[in-house]
């Protein structure tokens, strides 16, 4: 199973932003940028096309820092859309798209247990990130009388609690962030081949099951570098991998616009 | 005139300065890097459609990762990749790739194994050729009454007996044509029983099939089982899964049945006769069915031709799959040439006097 995401670039047509911070207090963040994302996906699942659309997408995102070293953030992040494929020909289907829809949550909590100095900290914590996505492909294709119909991919996880590691290190004009959880006490729905035909009777139906940490044998590692640019722009860099997936972003932002680019790949 | 001028002149210049004030080091840097990053991902999705080792190695991947019967085969389809790979270059034309694909589908014998492509349809297109029909053409002289119901299903009322017929062409097409099948029972449900004729049935939808056998099943019952491919091995599947026969609040049929079959009974047909096989009431007349007992997967190649794979096992209750044996009927019956030259259906004559006893 090989997926291919490609973001080119999520205009965001509206960031909020509110920061307050006062000595010994805390501080919180809350972060809203609904935006247009240009996708381009690539499921081998499915088939072979790319498909690509201009896709609407929200970020929200809350970060609280405790006083007393603690912090917790909060990301709710989707995208929902109807893309179209790239390069087909047009006399092989009446009809040919896909609608991809994804969903994810992600809860930290972080308590800071170490301090190698000032500027350079080592939190333990716990992550809560369940997603939901799923790539329906509606096609009818011309060539053969039965080719109608839909096929259904997805990836669902409910439940996890992962406990997490994170190490900050901070600079004057930048910051560099090493996260890692392990999935513990999954319950999710891996896709198999049975959920992605449009035969008949094959049933399009969510098989959960608990896996255990040895099973879902997932490790996630984010690499997150924050750089401030100018004062009113700034630059944020992540690279998230784990056994299934690699992602890369990168967030460029001058006041209240902003550029994405990012890429994953799905093993 | 003139000093009138100044002022537009430098509220115009002062329009082109704020206009341009963007065009500073770091925004042109900025607007070069998200440019570099579009045309570096621009390469992640270039489609290479017209590249038939593309095509090629996408065809042998589908049938390699989907193929539910590498197991039950002596074929080694690595081999064949690389004996068909010689064939292939970037001045391949799609004639040649073509007939490349529907000579190593051939090699399975199996008919659910197909290429869809702007020349037709390839791959095993010769599989029932190689069979008796055990079928004759003009079978009314055998009923009193004979009618068509749909493009699907056909009926009629054995002569001198009290004996229904039932003719089911084709699984193919929409359901509402197959729930004619609970009108046709009810016409028959006085009779004596039904013959119940599927010769030549080349399948189509298997819900379709179990439509047609729901006049037949009072409870709840456990058919066989089946599983699909399920991973990149060849012997990767999924749990087995019962197929059950619900009772419906249909007309419900209890005399006994005959179902007729030949070679040409093929996939959902094969799939109505094992569900028949669950029930105590049926007799199976004929030839063994063809053998096709994959439900098959439609995927896409590259360039939008359509590749139809068997991608699901079989198991009856005995343990076995008919894949390519095919289903073995209880009374086994060929029509000789004589017998077809005069018309005569064996089989049907033979399943009349199992009912009419």
């Amino acid at each position: 199973m090989h997926i291919t995401k490609v973001y080119i670039i999520l205009f965001i047509f509206l960031s909020i932003e509110r920061i307050t911070a006062q000595e010994n207090k805390s501080k919180y963040e809350i972060l809203l940028t609904p935006g247009i994302n240009f996708c381009a996906l690539r499921n081998e699942s499915i088939n072979d096309y790319t498909y690509t659309g201009y896709i609407p997408s929200i970020v929200f995102g809350i970060n609280i820092h405790s006083y007393n070293t603690s912090y917790f953030h909060i990301e709710f992040s989707g995208n929902y859309g109807k893309l179209h494929p790239l390069y087909i020909n047009n006399t092989l289907y009446s009809y040919n798209y896909m609608k991809y829809k994804y969903i994810s949550v992600l809860f930290q909590y972080f308590k800071e247990t170490f301090s190698f100095s000032k500027n350079s900290k080592l939190y333990l914590g716990i992550t809560y990130s369940p997603y939901y996505t799923v790539y329906s492909q509606y096609y009818s294709n011309i060539l053969y009388s039965s080719a109608t119909g839909y096929r259904k991919f997805y990836t669902k996880n409910i439940f996890n609690l992962s406990p997490s590691l994170s190490f900050k290190q901070n600079w004057e004009k930048c910051h560099f962030t090493i996260n890692a959880y392990f999935n513990f006490f999954n319950y999710a729905s891996y896709p198999d081949d049975n959920y992605i035909k449009q035969l008949e009777d094959a049933k399009s139906s969510t098989q959960y099951h608990w896996y255990t940490p040895k099973e879902y044998n997932m490790l996630n590692i984010s690499l997150a570098f924050y750089r401030k640019l100018t004062k009113y722009s700034s630059l944020f860099t992540t690279l998230h991998f784990n056994n299934k997936t690699i992602q890369y972003k990168t967030d460029i932002r001058n006041q209240r616009i902003a550029f994405y680019f990012g890429i994953s790949k799905q093993f | 005139m003139k000093e009138n001028n100044f002022p537009n002149i430098h509220r115009a210049c002062k329009k082109k300065t704020i206009a341009f004030s963007f065009l500073n080091k770091k925004n042109v840097s900025l607007a070069v890097f998200i440019f570099l990053l579009y045309s570096c991902s621009k390469d992640l999705y270039e489609d290479n459609i017209n590249n038939p080792s593309n095509i090629f190695n996408s065809f042998w991947e589908e049938v390699d990762r989907n193929y539910s019967f590498f197991t039950y085969l002596d074929l080694d389809w690595d081999s064949i990749y690389y004996t068909n790979l010689e064939k292939i270059n970037i001045n391949t034309s799609d004639s040649v790739l073509y007939n490349t694909f529907c000579g190593m589908l051939n090699c399975f014998n199996d008919a659910h194994l197909n290429i869809y492509s702007s020349f037709g349809t390839g791959g095993n297109i010769s599989y029932f050729s190689q069979f008796q029909s055990n079928q004759i053409d003009d079978i009314e002289s055998y009923f009193s009454i004979y009618s068509s119901v749909n493009k699907c299903l056909q009926y009629g009322f054995i002569e001198n007996t009290n004996l229904g017929y039932i003719r089911i062409k084709t699984f193919e097409g929409e359901t509402s044509l197959f729930e004619k099948m609970d009108s046709v029972v009810d016409l028959l449900k006085n009779t004596k029983g039904i013959i119940i004729d599927i010769r030549g049935n080349k399948g189509g939808l298997i819900s379709n099939a179990n439509l047609c056998m729901q006049n037949f099943v009072d409870s709840t019952t456990s058919a066989f089982q089946y599983r699909y491919r399920d991973g990149k091995e060849h012997e990767d599947f999924s749990k087995w899964e019962d197929y059950r026969l619900k009772q419906s609040n249909k007309t419900y049929y209890s005399n006994n049945i005959a179902i007729l079959t030949n070679r040409m009974t093929y996939s959902a047909s094969e799939w109505f006769v094992a569900m028949s096989k669950a029930l105590p009431n049926f007799t199976t007349i004929g030839d063994t069915t063809g053998g096709g007992s994959g439900i098959p997967l439609l995927r896409e190649l590259p360039n939008g031709w359509i590749l139809r794979i068997s991608n699901s096992q079989l198991k009856l209750p005995d343990g076995n799959d008919f894949q390519f044996t095919g289903l073995y009927p209880d009374i086994p019956l060929w029509i000789t040439t004589e017998e077809s030259n005069n018309n005569i259906d064996e089989i049907l004559e033979r399943a009349i006097s199992l009912l009419n006893y």
